[in-house]
């Protein structure tokens, strides 16, 4: 681990189709089934909900995210910071992004997303 | 006017692109690359090199020529605004340039493309680092 590298723990994983996300646990004010009253945070990847009955919404107090799985991860994980050319994505909530099984991660604030109509588009 | 920096040159698709050499950090080999939500269609992703994300910019669909098939290489170009690989489909490498280094066109990427210069491979577009990257910031 890179020293003087922020470090999370306490995060959840999404799937997206077949793309990746992921959001800090307490930023996630409670779990549910999607209810159609938050967006599909596949607008953000190009694509469409595959199973909106299998689906989960993240709440964030009183607005949400939907995705298509979750999975909570406890891990301590280095938090890789978002490359200057793309901090304006998503409404510049990219937060940074983390390495899990080998596998990177956009980390997204929901905060920020969930803050203004523009941002999930 | 001849090229006094020299430039890595490579090709991406049918086209040679050529970036100052001092600008070019390396050339790394591109690989499963992880989507970032609400990236242009420009941006095929990111990986992680050497501890630091790196975005994934296809030239081919910037200037509008896109290729099918995945790119297996990329030019690592460094600049003040922040790192970004570019697709490559082969480098083949520093060249002194000669030809003019005049803008190849007044919108969208072309105003970050010089030329026409002439590398021993053939006609080369040379791209102006600095302001490719603000380009590709506000893109």
């Amino acid at each position: 681990m890179t020293f003087g590298a922020e470090v999370i723990e306490g995060v959840v994983l999404c799937q997206v189709g077949a793309h990746r996300l992921a959001v800090r646990a307490g930023e996630v004010t409670s779990f549910a089934d999607a209810d159609g009253s938050a967006p599909y945070a596949g607008v953000g990847f190009d694509v469409t909900a595959v199973s909106p009955q299998h689906a989960r919404l993240l709440r964030h107090h009183g607005a949400g995210l939907v995705v298509d799985s979750v999975e909570v991860n406890a891990e301590r994980l280095r938090l890789m910071p978002v490359p200057p050319l793309l901090t304006s994505l998503w409404g510049g909530a990219l937060a940074g992004f983390i390495e899990v099984s080998g596998h990177l991660w956009p980390l997204v604030s929901l905060a920020r997303l969930t803050a203004g109509p523009e941002a999930v588009s | 006017m001849a090229d006094s920096q020299g430039h890595l040159v490579f090709a991406c698709g049918p086209s040679l692109y050529a970036v100052p050499a001092d600008t070019a950090s390396e050339v790394v080999n591109v690989p499963s690359l992880t989507r970032v939500p609400g990236a242009p269609a420009h941006l095929l992703g990111v990986f992680a090199h050497r501890g630091e994300v790196l975005p994934v910019v296809d030239l081919t669909r910037l200037t509008g020529k896109p290729l099918d098939g995945a790119f297996k290489r990329a030019v690592l170009v460094r600049t003040p605004r922040g790192a970004v690989a570019l697709t490559a489909t082969k480098v083949l490498g520093v060249s002194m340039l000669e030809g003019a280094f005049e803008r190849l066109g007044d919108s969208g990427v072309h105003q970050h493309l010089r030329g026409p210069a002439r590398a021993a491979a053939g006609e080369v577009a040379v791209i102006d680092t600095q302001t490719f990257v603000d380009f590709l910031a506000s893109a």
